[in-house]
């Protein structure tokens, strides 16, 4: 192996902010999965319902007892 | 040689140090970097917690939605609804499909009031001199003070709403029966009642009569906002729109004549436009009754002498008013050819006499009884004038009440001298305000219940003689609350003193159908007939039709006697009418009603005085100047609105601003003061004077350019262009691409729009808010163009200033084949679906914007700001968990209510078959109340949607643009008047 000190620092760096720009950029809007095919993918949509944990409300309510549903 | 060779050809030893890694080398970096790829990815999961249900309620089944029938009352109509809930949170409001008077169709305050069910500012307990208390502690304490009245015979004032629910009148008996000097006022601080007095006049009974708008074929509109502000807008958009909906040139088609002053809903449809000051238009009534017996020879009533109209000569009254006395007579014409299948209606505004005018119209014509249906009509619900009020306001402050209860009413801010009036409550020992939030008037009460929201509540409703509608609770409810009838039958209780009072109100309701409702000798048990009502929402009930009403003459002459001695208005005519939103303000703190636009002006968050551009300069003002107009010793201070259509001479402003309240507070002038209280009829007042003040407040508007510079945005054609117009649009039905329909494998979702029956009330907007949880952001942000409606209705305003017309073009992702938002987004955030949609991934996009700029329909939405992190509790309880909420920095924009399509496809899939047309609304189609939006599969060539895109009226918006868009408008048509020249007249 002839790589320079520097070299394999750079290297290293360059890997970590990789991973990172991957991270927070590449992985997190899940553009690669989307260039490859156009479409959402399985994983994408799974992510995408994840989000539904914004919606889940902060608590528990109860129906009105005696109500009748409409379509049964 | 060799070597030299092998060198240039690079099979020599490399010589850079970058050249000399190993394979070795690259692999363990690659796999250094992978692995610290994978590490840095799994992202610290969002700290949540799953909670089930260790008791599950048995109806509750997470992730599918339920559906409940229930009644909203809105004044004085009760509107059948459908209510959605999810794991039983109510999220959605629709119109009931299975009632007949409503037809599927609901107000948008019905549907925005689901915002009141979870309003952060609602009351959670009762309070007692402004501190939390029990509920048993207060009810003593009041039942004391009533009980002391009963004995000491003092006075005990009930101020309530409209009385409209058989049971709640019956409750309010009962404690009327163990309470004598109980004093009942019903009172709707923005009903003027003129309507109420005439036919009180005229018929001896007031009745709120029907107004089958389908069955006419000419409408005259006095002042009438018919399809936006006046309360029967629903049914009457719906019966419109019917008369609209033209297939082919030479079908027939209704013909709306608007005689008014400002520029209203109903003004911006109409085919024939003829302004006129609101003091004119008793006087043009009149004058138009007289043609139609003159001209045509229609008979006068029994009783009534051609002298008594003869001052009203069409040709000096025409001149007067300044009015197109062709126009004038051909209003006439029309009138008198429809017959019967004519409608003349007075706006609730206007005086008494302009409605005996009317009445003795629509008499003459035959059509009382036909397109004035009151055959199942129920007698209007007593209720308080201003003037009452008024005279209400002295009995306080003369000290003879022991107690006045305010039952979801707000006196301290609506009735026209609320200082006077909040003096005298001080003349009162013991004031209590049973509602939903901390008002005006539960600021000055000294006990303060809370009450159930119509969704926790039970009721019981009669649009009708011959049906009844039932309101049931969709939730338990959220706080330390009760139900308003609940706490009245707690003191009934008490003050008997008897443990045979039933305080369960919807035990109490049961009891009361049982006796009353439920027909004896049905083959259904009570119990069985409660549940199908319960089930369905509305009950029918055996009611005979009522003969048409009977016009009394007297009445009609001494109003024709007092028009035609009045004098000439002094000064500018003040029209003040109910916002078309907000109402009398009740529903002032629901941010969605507050942004959404007004249909005409397209202001939000705020009110205004809107003047004509002659009289502008006159009082040197332009838009946003703050003006004063002045009433007698009243005076108000709110921005002018220079307003395309309205009259010279006139001023239009409404009411519902100026409230106190989280969402309210700053946004907008209180209109109450300029209500007249003295018997003059209270919402049409003459000799205001107007001058500028000091300030400047730019309206916040959500459309800023009025004018279509030539674009291809929208058709209004008469009759004639439309024959010689009509063809197929140019890309309808083959749905032309490189890729054939095979790019299309199962269904095309697409959408027709019918300009012609779109009357821009905003139902859609208010549904697709609800629906696709979509945040307010805020007068400020509506200001910089940020506003957040997928669904917006824009308006274009076509010839002169004085008297333009307007066309209403609803608008939202046109989910375009070629969209240019998708090539431009760099990562691939905006993509078309198989099925046709042009969607959105939140995840993915980065907010460039680029995908907004390079939209020609400015159609896509930007957060701007983080809208719905701080949402918490319980307002997050209105979210729909079918949609995600978006993030900061993100674009969104419309999808054709995706999760809709999907739910619909999973239905037909798991009964294993196609979906059918119809099987799937969006939102904006399911509420909206003249039809106008269609959605549907494009590659079934029998759908609606797929007829509708073959309309020869049909046409593509900006379609030169190329972008081939999955939505197609329909032209609007006008059917105007041929004007009979001067001289035929």
């Amino acid at each position: 192996m002839k790589m320079t000190r520097r070299q394999s620092l750079f290297a290293v760096a360059a890997a970590a902010g990789a991973a990172v720009l991957q991270a927070r950029v590449l992985v997190r809007p899940r553009w690669l999965a989307g260039l490859m095919s156009k479409r959402l993918t399985p994983f994408g949509r799974a992510v995408a319902a994840r989000d539904v944990r914004n919606v889940r409300p902060s608590r528990r309510v109860q129906p009105a007892p005696h109500s009748v549903k409409r379509h049964d | 040689m060799i070597e030299q060779s092998a060198d240039r050809s690079g099979f020599a030893e490399p010589k850079s140090e970058r050249e000399r890694i190993s394979r070795r080398r690259f692999l363990s970096l690659a796999a250094a970097s992978a692995a610290l790829a994978a590490t840095a990815a799994c992202e610290k999961p969002p700290a949540d917690t799953v909670v089930p249900y260790t008791k599950k309620p048995k109806d509750v089944v997470p992730g599918v939605a339920d559906y409940y029938a229930s009644t909203y009352q809105e004044g004085l109509v009760p509107y059948g609804v459908l209510v959605k809930a999810r794991e039983g949170r109510p999220i959605h409001i629709d119109g009931n499909d299975e009632h007949p008077l409503f037809a599927g169709k609901t107000s948008l305050r019905a549907q925005a009031d689901i915002l009141a069910l979870y309003d952060p500012q609602r009351l959670r307990a009762p309070l007692l001199a402004g501190q939390p208390t029990s509920w048993a502690r207060v009810q003593a304490q009041i039942v004391a003070v009533l009980q002391a009245a009963n004995t000491g015979g003092q006075a005990v004032l009930l101020l309530t709403p409209a009385v409209i629910s058989p049971t709640r009148r019956a409750v309010i008996a009962d404690l009327k029966a163990v309470l004598p000097a109980l004093k009942h006022v019903a009172w709707e601080p923005s009903l003027g009642l003129s309507d109420r007095a005439a036919a009180t006049a005229l018929y001896d009974v007031a009745r709120t009569p029907r107004l089958r708008l389908e069955r006419a074929r000419v409408i005259a509109a006095f002042e009438a906002d018919l399809l936006g502000g006046m309360d029967t807008a629903v049914q009457a958009v719906a019966g419109f729109a019917a008369g609209r909906k033209l297939a082919k040139p030479g079908d027939p088609m209704n013909r709306l004549y608007a005689l008014e002053s400002r520029m209203s809903v109903t003004g911006s449809k109409a085919d024939v436009r003829i302004p006129v000051r609101p003091s004119g238009a008793a006087r043009l009534a009149f004058t138009v009754a007289r043609a139609l017996h003159v001209e045509h020879g229609l008979p006068y009533p029994a009783g009534l002498t051609p002298e008594t109209l003869a001052p009203f000569d069409l040709a000096g009254v025409a001149s007067q008013y300044g009015v197109d006395r062709g126009l004038l007579s051909a209003l006439v014409d029309d009138l008198a050819g429809a017959g019967r299948r004519s409608l003349a209606v007075a706006g609730p505004s206007l005086p008494p006499e302009a409605h005996t005018a009317v009445a003795l119209i629509n008499t003459m014509l035959g059509a009382e009884g036909y397109t004035v249906d009151t055959a199942f009509s129920t007698d209007a619900p007593p209720l308080a004038t201003p003037a009452d009020m008024a005279e209400l306001t002295r009995e306080l402050a003369s000290g003879s009440y022991a107690a006045a209860i305010f039952w979801e009413t707000n006196p301290s801010y609506a009735v026209p001298d609320a200082g006077g009036f909040n003096r005298a409550l001080a003349a009162v020992p013991l004031k209590v305000h049973l509602g939903l939030e901390n008002d005006e008037t539960a600021h000055r009460c000294d006990a303060v219940l809370p009450v159930n929201h119509w969704l926790e509540s039970w009721n019981d409703y009669e649009p009708s003689t011959d049906l009844l509608s039932v309101q049931q609770p969709l939730i338990r409810p959220l706080y330390d609350t009760r139900q308003g009838e609940e706490i009245l039958l707690e003191w009934v209780k008490r003050l008997t003193d008897s443990q045979q009072v039933e305080t369960d109100y919807r035990t109490y309701l049961m009891a009361r159908w049982r006796k009353e409702v439920y027909p004896k000798g049905t083959l259904a048990s009570f119990e069985q007939y409660w549940t199908a009502a319960v089930h369905d929402g509305v009950v029918r009930r055996q009611a005979t039709p009522r003969p048409a009403r009977r016009i009394k003459v007297k009445p009609v002459a001494e109003a024709a006697r007092t028009v035609a001695a009045a004098s000439a208005a002094r000064g500018m005519d003040l029209l003040i009418e109910p916002d078309i939103k907000l109402r009398d303000g009740r529903y002032a703190n629901i941010g969605w009603l507050q942004e959404l636009p007004d249909p005409v002006t397209k202001v939000c968050w705020g009110n205004h005085l809107a003047i004509s551009a002659a009289d502008a300069p006159k009082f040197g003002v332009a838009d946003g100047d703050m003006v004063s107009v002045e009433i007698g010793d009243r005076r108000v201070t709110l921005p002018a609105l220079v307003q395309p259509g309205q009259v010279e001479g006139a001023a239009f402003a409404v009411l519902g601003y100026g409230r106190e309240g989280d969402v309210s507070a700053g946004r907008g002038t209180n209109l109450f003061p300029l209500v007249a209280a003295d018997g003059s009829p209270p919402l049409c007042r003459s000799g205001a004077s107007i001058f500028r003040s000091n300030g400047h407040q730019s309206p916040v508007r959500s459309q800023e350019q009025f004018n279509a510079q030539g674009r291809n945005v929208f058709r209004l054609w008469s009759l004639d262009e439309y024959a010689k117009n009509a063809g197929p649009p140019e890309d309808a039905g083959a749905l032309a691409s490189l890729n054939g329909n095979e790019r299309w494998p199962d269904h095309k979702w697409g959408m027709a729009i019918d300009l012609s029956a779109c009357v821009g009330c905003g139902a859609c907007q208010i549904a697709c808010q609800s629906e696709n949880n979509i945040p307010v952001v805020g007068p400020e942000q509506v200001a910089r163009g940020r506003i957040m409606n997928w669904m917006r209705n824009d308006v274009y305003y076509v010839g002169p200033a004085d008297n333009p017309q307007i066309a209403h073009v609803p608008m939202l992702c046109q989910q375009c084949d070629d969209a240019p938002c998708e090539p431009v987004c760099p990562v691939a955030a905006t993509v078309h679906s198989d099925d046709g949609l042009n969607e959105q991934i939140y995840n993915r996009c980065i907010g460039v914007r680029y995908c907004a700029a390079n939209c020609p329909y400015m159609c896509r939405r930007f957060n701007f700001f983080d809208y719905t992190s701080d949402i918490g509790e319980p307002l997050d309880l209105a979210f729909n968990p079918e949609v995600t909420v978006r993030p900061r920095g993100v674009m969104e924009k419309c999808t054709f209510c995706v999760q809709r399509i999907r739910n619909g496809e999973q239905i037909a899939r798991d009964e294993g078959r196609p979906v059918r047309d119809g099987d799937i609304q969006p939102a904006c189609a399911a509420a909206c109340p003249a039809d106008a939006i269609v959605f549907g599969d494009l590659k079934d060539p029998n759908s609606r949607v797929s007829r509708l895109a073959r309309s020869n009226r049909g046409f593509k918006v900006l379609e030169e643009l190329g972008t081939r868009p999955a939505v197609t408008y329909l032209a609007e048509l006008k059917n105007p008047a041929a004007p009979r020249t001067n001289d035929d007249a």
